[in-house]
């Protein structure tokens, strides 16, 4: 049978009509991350100052070598690595707490997600304020009522203590962004079957067992998800560190983006700026290949 | 017995978490309402003081309050309305079409996800400079705009591929064209997650800090945000002021999560609990 090879121009219409409307949005994107992007990784290979930023010039490897000899960056780099997984982990520990709890109480359920909503919706900057009033060593809330509790000593310094400032900032982190971590995660709770937990009550599972062998499989593949966006989110945040501590004190919570800001920002060094900035994304992006590679084993297991 | 201490750590664990979640938000409400003088004490007192109006006598005319407000909103509208009129085709090919490129596509949306707004900074700011994008609300549109979308893209895919195709199709027959399905069948259908997706858009832009402390330096342009944050370890404003205001740009966010907070985690769960 012949082929039909002419079409309309309604069918070349019809066939080709996602790029259409893609077009705007990819275009778009192109435009305010793709090329930015594309420049900043070409910027990490040159020597650019911010106040004369026409004499760029190239410079190869040399910024990568330069950051990882500065015990400056490699610090930031463990700040940033310690930041990040504690306050994952919390979030994730957390939430899932949460997630249970609400699952098991049907009257406290609208009561905890009615609550919960308040540290996801408010905004960064208003967080940063109260916790900055509320950690104040002399006058603040949190002092008040450990002190009353008889768990810390008097006028305790959270924020401007050099060992209890990330500490301090991980605990901000967590209380931000638990609620979005236990609403997702519920919402996995709740899709495992009924079926699949009266047959394993039958079969004699304790709480724990069912737990383990019943809940969490089926919940593998959102705390995964949730894992790599607490992990990336992690990885880029700046406001509320930059508000609550400015990295201090002596570097304790300067994170790789904050150095970035400040290398690039208040000495101008735009070239190695660049060179940090890249080094986050290649970190962002690991932790994608991590999780599409776990991702993967969850399948094939299933499977 | 058993019963009895399960139930009592099940309310106290409640209660735990809900005090830890709400906590620091009626103390910012109640430092707003709290004189200087019961505020700077050992034991501070835990309740405001309902009689007065605190913080929020004349706040308006003593702070730039109104006018950083004012920004706030008209960028988080722009960014709310330029990720909506892309996303939403972006959702619908992504959802409904069949190409080789899918899945690139699908990445691209991903990645930008991973982007450090930071490292973006540099050029972006280089590049506004270009397009007289600096010191304009305009910019910061465009510039948030970049981050907000692709979650757009997210939320109304999961939302078009629960529509179900027989109905396209019978539209399709009687001659309805790509857009006329969309506008005709698809909007209507998902306009709730369309909702969802706008108020995630709008505190987006509404909460951003980054982008608008770089690309605004004007402080007749300036937004909450930054606006807010020039208060913090400024002695010249007094605290109960500073938490008013931090109420008052607080306030708009958590009434609408409250509201829809139900429509955003299924749009947001939709995607990440099928994988």
């Amino acid at each position: 049978m012949q082929k039909i090879k002419q079409r309309s121009p309604k069918q070349f219409s019809r066939k080709y009509a996602h790029w259409v409307l893609l077009a705007p949005s990819l275009l778009f994107l192109a435009m305010v991350m793709g090329y930015p992007l594309l420049r900043g990784l070409q910027l990490s290979f040159t020597e650019t100052n911010s106040l004369t930023p026409t004499m760029s010039k190239g410079v190869g490897f040399k910024n990568y070598q330069n950051l990882f000899q500065s015990p400056g960056f490699v610090a930031s780099l463990v700040v940033t690595i310690k930041y990040a997984v504690s306050s994952v982990v919390g979030a994730l520990g957390l939430g899932l707490a949460t997630a249970l709890l609400m699952n098991r109480t049907a009257k406290g359920k609208y009561f905890i997600r009615a609550a919960i909503t308040l540290p996801w919706a408010a905004p960064p900057i208003a967080v940063a304020l109260i916790f900055t009033w509320m950690f104040n060593p002399q006058y603040g809330v949190i002092n008040a009522g450990l002190h009353a509790l008889k768990i810390v000593p008097k006028e305790t310094h959270w924020l401007d203590s050099p060992t209890l400032a990330l500490p301090s900032l991980v605990f901000v982190t967590v209380w931000m962004t638990f609620p979005l971590t236990s609403l997702i995660l519920l919402a996995a709770l709740q899709s495992v079957s009924k079926e699949l937990y009266e047959a394993a009550k039958i079969d004699g599972a304790g709480t724990f067992n069912l737990f383990r062998y019943v809940t969490f499989p089926f919940m593998k593949p959102t705390i995964y998800v949730m894992t790599l966006l607490l992990s990336i989110w992690a990885l880029r945040r700046f406001d509320l560190i930059w508000v609550l501590t400015q990295g201090g004190p002596v570097d304790s919570t300067t994170t790789m983006v904050v150095r970035l800001f400040r290398e690039s920002f208040e000495f101008g060094n735009l070239g190695y700026g660049a060179t940090i900035g890249t080094v986050g994304f290649v970190l962002s992006v690991l932790c994608t290949v991590f999780y599409f590679l776990a991702a993967r084993r969850v399948e094939e297991s299933t499977r | 017995m058993k019963k009895l201490i399960g139930k009592v750590s099940i309310t106290s664990f409640t209660i735990l978490i809900a005090f830890i979640a709400i906590f620091p938000i009626y103390w910012m409400f109640t430092t707003s309402l709290l004189p200087t003088s019961k505020m700077f004490k050992a034991v501070p007192q835990l309740y405001p003081n309902f009689g007065t109006s605190g913080g929020y006598n004349n706040l308006f005319e003593v702070l730039n309050l109104g006018l950083w407000l004012k920004n706030t909103a008209f960028i988080a509208a722009g960014c709310t309305l330029t990720s909506l009129l892309m996303g939403i085709f972006a959702a619908y090919a992504i959802s409904r079409r069949r190409f080789r490129a899918k899945g690139f596509v699908g990445f691209i949306m991903f990645a930008t996800q991973m982007l450090p707004e930071a490292l973006l900074l540099i050029p972006l700011y280089a590049l506004f400079i270009k397009l007289g994008l600096i010191n304009s609300l305009y910019g910061l549109i465009v510039a948030n705009t970049a981050f907000v979308m692709p979650i757009t893209v997210w939320i109304l895919k999961g939302a078009i591929d629960n529509v179900p195709y027989e109905i396209e199709e019978a539209a399709t027959i009687d001659g309805c064209s790509i857009f006329k399905i969309q506008r005709l069948i698809i909007w209507p259908l998902i306009a709730p997650s369309i909702v969802a997706s706008s108020v995630m858009a709008f505190f987006h832009a509404w909460n951003e800090y980054l982008l608008a402390t770089t690309f605004i330096l004007d402080p007749d342009k300036r937004v909450a945000s930054t606006g807010l944050a020039t208060l913090i370890g400024e002695l010249a404003t007094p605290l109960d002021r500073v938490m008013s205001a931090a109420m008052i740009y607080t306030l708009p966010p958590l009434i609408f999560f409250l509201l829809i907070q139900k429509r955003i985690v299924s749009g947001l769960a939709s995607g990440s609990v099928k994988g």
